[in-house]
């Protein structure tokens, strides 16, 4: 596992830098999201992919056909070398990877913004707009529900936790009560 | 005083509205693997080696392993609920634990709480758990004794506050006896003591604190517990807490005698930790830093200088060998940090001369000069006059026909063993010490049968304090056996003698 990420990270710099020459980074990302949600969905496709009876050139080819002019042409030779190096169990930890590498390099980053309810985008707006003054970087937010935290916002930016979380407070109340 | 509604409402009011605009912001990781009292968390790219970490139920564990993707976690608590994907917090702060006056007189675990069951205790202040040795300018040499009560180890093997001086012997020689006679021995002098049990018995922890305290020296221990069942972290810790403490003394200009018992444990649970942190293995399967291990903690102990106060830490590090091999590798590494070791023997243990101190290979580098002038005078030719009695006696099991020099020599080295040796929970102050030895080494003794010897002692230091206490007063007074007193001395022996009954 922890070897794989070291891979990835390696795999996803080289994409990146292909990526910026090509300037395509955003729609490199888009693309490999894609790609990875849909081998993600679909059992047989992973099996055909990590079956050892099938060769190597056979795979390449037959992805190539199914993706051929759909994606950014450094996606589709990505997943090329992937399968020849016999790492496309990685491809997933390689998006991770390029998210970050190409987030850090544009000055963009991800935040998981969890709410009891879904936000209107204007909301939204203003949580990025204001956790992007905090850290200094443009916020993409993506919105995740979950009702156990009654109310209030949990905010995810990398490592760092921002927890104005109903339940967070109570845990703390019940905390300092003890 | 009295208090106006309207404060407690503007009070109030301010901690509503603290309370509203208060969000927390932490670091997160996630684990990613935990078994054997070790977790591994994805994340926390930010923290920092030692640092205290909250995993979701509460338990804390300290960062020990920093690696590219993950970091390794020692989990100091039950692992048993922390799962896979547990939300890991980061603290901001690095291990430390309580320190304080408030501590003496407790039992605590390595992480300073307590577990004697006498309620949370009242202590401010806090102090890492690493933290850095004082540095060479900021040191002193050792220069005054400290007493371990003990006549074997104060007159040959001299220890002063600010040395560490290793005590190693197989299980079952006497180690920890030595260690809760110098604590008791330390009453009334304002030595703070604090001993440290690593990997022990919970029973024998138990009566170690009981026999402390029935002779009252509880008021002055601080005991640190991390026993045999607790998880090795905690066993790896304990030696770096107790020093935490010790070291709130030593910066306050008082003195400490600090107990490691024992120190081999910890090297195991060091081990344990290291192999399951996937460390590589060295020699006997210990990781690399094991000597940096004993000897960061064993420089903690020092003899400050006056501009910082004065302060002291002695250091008693204990050592079990197997079998008496000193050469194995935890045994060496420690012998080679301390100022002198004090070896004890399991043949002299059973063949009744106890403490069972090996006084011929037995050393302190340091301690000599430490010694009170009295001390150096009465023991000053005892190491040479033993080592040259065990010379003859292994000579002269052979031999029948031994000339009369040979023959009184054989007869002195035997009253000098017999008056090394010793009771347990009997310190003895040095003036007492000083008294005894001089009986023995001057050849006072020669015309008291062998098994008498203990009794003459124990009787005639009675004498001495109900009729002759100015002798003994005037060996505290002077430090020094000076031509006054020694005659007095010579005089009180003589007179004893003449009632001295020899057993049948």
């Amino acid at each position: 596992m922890s070897q794989d990420l070291v891979v990835a990270k390696r795999y996803a710099k080289a994409l990146f830098e292909v990526a910026q020459q090509n300037n395509n980074v955003a729609q490199v990302e888009e693309d490999l999201k894609a790609v990875v949600a849909a081998i993600d969905g679909n059992v047989d496709i992973t099996r055909f992919l990590n079956a050892p009876n099938i060769d190597l050139s056979v795979k390449v080819d037959v992805i190539h056909k199914a993706v051929e002019g759909k994606l950014a042409e450094a996606v589709i030779s990505l997943i090329s070398v992937l399968i020849k190096n016999s790492r496309q169990d990685t491809l997933g930890a390689v998006l991770q990877a390029y998210i970050k590498v190409a987030g850090e390099a544009l000055g963009q980053e991800d935040a998981v913004v969890v709410s009891a309810y879904a936000l209107s985008t204007p909301e939204i707006e203003l949580v990025a707009d204001h956790f992007g003054k905090i850290v200094n970087k443009k916020i993409r937010v993506q919105n995740v529900v979950d009702k156990s935290i009654i109310g209030g916002i949990q905010v995810r930016i990398g490592d760092r936790l921002y927890d104005g979380s109903l339940s967070g407070k109570l845990a703390r109340l019940e905390k300092s009560l003890k | 005083m009295s208090i106006r509604p309207e404060e407690i409402s503007t009070l109030i009011k301010n901690q509503i509205d603290q309370y509203k605009s208060e969000i927390q912001v932490v670091d997160v990781g996630t684990v990613i693997q935990v078994g054997d009292g070790i977790a591994r968390v994805h994340g926390l790219e930010n923290a920092m080696s030692g640092e205290l970490l909250e995993f979701s139920n509460g338990v804390v564990g300290m960062a020990l392993n920093l690696e590219e993707n993950n970091v390794g976690v020692v989990i100091l608590g039950p692992y048993t609920d922390i799962r896979e994907g547990d939300q890991v917090k980061r603290t901001g702060r690095i291990m430390e634990v309580p320190v304080g006056e408030a501590l003496l007189g407790r039992v605590v675990n390595s992480l300073g709480l307590p577990v004697d069951g006498n309620g949370p205790i009242a202590t401010t202040e806090f102090r890492p758990v690493e933290n850095n040795a004082p540095g060479v300018i900021d040191r002193k040499s050792v220069h005054e004794p400290m007493q371990t009560g003990i006549k074997a180890i104060d007159s040959m093997v001299p220890i002063g506050r600010g040395q560490r001086e290793l005590i190693i012997g197989d299980r079952q020689t006497g180690k920890t006896a030595i260690a809760i006679d110098t604590i008791i021995n330390q009453k009334g002098n304002g030595v703070k003591c604090i001993y440290v049990a690593i990997g022990q018995k919970q029973s024998t922890v138990a009566n170690v604190v009981e026999t402390l305290r029935r002779n009252g020296a509880m008021d002055y221990t601080i005991v640190v517990t991390a026993s045999a069942s607790e998880p090795s972290p905690l066993l790896f810790l304990a030696p770096y807490a107790g020093v935490a403490m010790a070291e709130y003394f030593m910066y306050k200009g008082e003195h400490v005698l600090i107990i490691y018992d024992d120190l081999s444990k910890q090297a195991a649970a060091y081990r344990e930790l290291s192999l399951l942190l996937k460390r590589p293995p060295g020699r006997e399967a210990y990781p690399g830093d094991v000597f940096y291990l004993h000897s960061r903690l064993l420089e903690r102990a020092a003899k400050l200088s006056d501009e910082l106060g004065g302060g002291s830490i002695t250091a008693l590090p204990f050592i079990e060998t197997q079998a008496s091999d000193v050469s194995a590798y935890i045994p060496t590494n420690v012998i080679s940090i301390t100022d002198g070791q004090i070896f004890l023997e399991s043949d002299l243990f059973y063949s009744g001369q106890r403490p069972a101190v090996n006084v011929g290979i037995s050393v302190s580098r340091v301690g000599g000069s430490a010694q009170i002038k009295a001390m150096k005078k009465v023991a000053g030719t005892l190491r040479l006059d033993l080592a040259a009695y065990r010379e003859l006696q292994a000579f002269a099991q052979f031999g029948s026909d031994l000339d009369k020099s040979t023959l009184a020599r054989l007869n002195r080295g035997a009253r000098m063993m017999e008056i090394l040796k010793q009771g347990v929970n009997q310190p003895m102050p040095v003036q007492k010490q000083v008294v005894s030895l001089f009986t023995a080494t001057k050849g006072h003794l020669d015309d008291i049968p062998v098994n008498d010897v203990l009794r003459f002692e124990k009787e005639f230091l009675f004498y001495l304090e109900s009729n002759e206490p100015a002798i003994l007063q005037s060996i505290v007074d002077t430090k020094d056996i000076t031509a006054d007193n020694e005659k007095a001395l010579i005089d009180a022996i003589n007179k004893f003698k003449k009632g001295f009954n020899v057993s049948a």
